[in-house]
């Protein structure tokens, strides 16, 4: 008998704190209808109308929405192709090159975004900033780069690259590596061209990685928040404003905890629609 | 049918890839190089206009950060960097371990048992990974304030819980599955309880991928960000939100910045490298077996 209770023995302990944390996230789902503030508790019920003043009245938040998916497009769109490019290129290589390349990619994989943002806001210092030197040899003016509206989300995309980019490109080179070798033997017998046997063979082979790529990079992006508050906190003049940050300024700034709730559930409603459709690729 | 190449294009083909690669690889290296050397100026060297790259380095910042002072006010207090550290290890090492020694037992729950709820118990402990970390810690930092968990190592270690133990389960799980489930079946027939049968045949087949899970778990912790920026405050602030308070309105300490971020990287890149060959399953929960 005790072989049929088991498996809830077994899984109960690591259990407890998921649960615990699903129910805080219900009661944060309770909060997000009512206009609990952190000085006062809540004071009334309003159903639905968070959500209403959201999609209606609130002027940031239609831009947050907006800026949110630009910058996750960017982001995304970005880094998986280069990613996949450097691991094509990665696995034409052999031996000890391959294996240093390896090495010192992994670099940016163990370095917290915030400290990485960091190190990047001082490389895009606007006086002394290494980046602005850059372009100053090459006689090209200086840029303000997280301070002009103009170009701190894509500063900020350059950010997310440096950290995501290697991500990306271990997971095709691990994929690239684990494909079948006869297909390929066969593809070459025939003289197919190697665009075709990229278009034809190795595309299709690596749609699992491409999946698993896009689906943890498309979550990160959606969800970006370390990167953004240690380096822009949403400025200049909004140009960064992301949902994330707008949920954190009406909770931790002006205190409206039910508003800030009700800005999560649609941000988390949309990485859920995205997870969703991507993780129904996940290789079994 | 074969095609060849003329040998000019194969040259300026491996050029290209060549750039490219030195490309990325610069890309990816020369940020760093240049902090771990800005941590080694001085205040005057840090500012200077072209960029110094010969310098005399000192180890100024370093000390600043473990025995110097800060402003706290208009007190001058030693500086809280040192107890960020002990904080990060307490928090991210109880997490760890804590998530370890839960989360191996349901894996193996997962991976060979058969029971009811199965997938969903383990797809809905992966969910952590993709939700919005917002949209759990807001709510639990109104029910932390109430419970009296703000601010606490306890409360900041169960909260960690979704980083760690997410990773060991699905990652834990993938590996007991990769192992032939015959030899424990022997053993069973032999007379060994399912205990048994899990500590000493299974266990030490695991070990390795397990350890470095941990390792990796660990290093996760280590590197989080927003759950000490809003559950913790000056008792239990972590290394990385130590190392983002050097950038205030008043001034911008680039130096000391420099060495606090090489402080908080070194560990982790050091415990990385360490478990390297196994890092690609960790970062996507078994699913990329290279």
């Amino acid at each position: 008998m005790i072989r049929r209770w088991l498996p809830y023995y077994l899984t109960l302990p690591s259990f407890i704190v998921p649960t615990a944390l699903t129910f805080a996230w219900i009661l944060g789902l309770y909060y997000s209808l009512t206009d609990f503030d952190l000085r006062y508790g809540i004071r009334n019920y309003l159903g639905l109308g968070n959500y209403a003043d959201l999609i209606t009245r609130s002027p940031a938040f239609w831009g947050s929405v907006a800026t949110t998916l630009k910058y996750s497009i960017l982001a995304v769109g970005l880094s998986t192709p280069i990613g996949f490019a450097v691991a094509m290129l990665l696995s034409q290589l052999t031996g000890l090159k391959t294996r240093l390349i390896r090495t010192i990619m992994m670099a940016p994989l163990c370095i917290s975004p915030v400290v990485a943002t960091i190190m990047w806001r001082i490389i895009m210092g606007p006086t002394q900033g290494l980046l602005n030197y850059g372009l100053n040899l090459v006689g090209l003016p200086k840029l303000d780069w997280l301070g002009n509206p103009g170009i701190a989300l894509w500063s900020l995309v350059i950010i997310d690259l440096w950290l995501s980019v290697p991500f990306v490109t271990l997971i095709f080179y691990g994929g690239l590596q684990s494909l079948p070798k006869t297909p390929y033997e066969a593809a070459q017998v025939d003289g197919a061209s190697r665009f075709f046997t990229f278009r034809k063979l190795t595309l299709p082979l690596m749609k699992p990685f491409l999946m698993i790529a896009l689906l943890f990079r498309a979550a990160d992006a959606l969800n970006a928040f370390d990167t953004i508050y240690a380096s822009t906190k949403g400025g200049p003049m909004r140009a960064t404003y992301m949902l994330n940050i707008y949920a954190y300024d009406n909770v931790i700034r002006w205190k409206q905890l039910g508003y800030g709730l009700a800005i999560m559930v649609v941000t988390y409603l949309i990485v859920y629609a995205v997870s969703k459709r991507l993780m129904a690729f996940w290789p079994r | 049918m074969h095609f060849k190449r003329p040998g000019w294009g194969k040259t300026l083909g491996a050029i290209g890839m060549s750039l490219g690669l030195i490309l990325v690889l610069a890309f990816i290296v020369l940020p760093l190089l240049w902090m771990l050397l800005m941590s080694f100026k001085s205040r005057t060297d840090v500012m200077a206009i072209p960029p110094k790259i010969v310098f005399t380095p000192t180890l100024v910042n370093y000390q600043r950060l473990f025995f110097g002072t800060q402003k706290a006010g208009y007190d001058a207090v030693p500086s809280d960097f040192p107890r960020a550290m002990v904080n990060t290890i307490i928090i991210a090492g109880g997490a760890t371990l804590l998530s370890v020694i839960t989360g191996t037992l349901a894996a193996y729950a997962l991976a060979r048992l058969h029971f009811k709820g199965r997938d969903f118990m383990a797809f809905s402990v992966l969910s952590f990974r993709f939700s919005p970390a917002l949209s759990i810690i807001l709510p639990v930092y109104a029910i932390y304030r109430r419970l009296g968990l703000y601010n606490t190592h306890i409360g900041l270690i169960l909260i960690y819980q979704t980083i760690s133990l997410p990773l060991i389960i699905w990652v834990v799980r993938s590996y007991i599955e990769s192992i032939p489930v015959d030899l424990e079946q022997a053993a069973l027939v032999d007379g060994y309880s399912w205990w048994g049968a899990f500590t000493r045949i299974l266990l030490p087949l695991i070990a390795p991928g397990l350890a470095a899970t941990s390792v990796l778990a660990f290093v996760f912790c280590w590197n989080n960000f927003t759950f000490g920026l809003l559950l913790g405050a000056a008792e239990t602030h972590t290394l990385t939100v130590a190392t983002s308070a050097f950038v205030s309105y008043e001034q911008v300490l680039w130096g000391v910045m420099a060495a606090a971020s090489i402080v908080t990287i070194l560990p982790a890149m050091v415990f990385i490298f360490l478990v390297q060959r196994w890092l690609i399953r960790g970062l996507t929960f078994g699913a990329v077996k290279a």
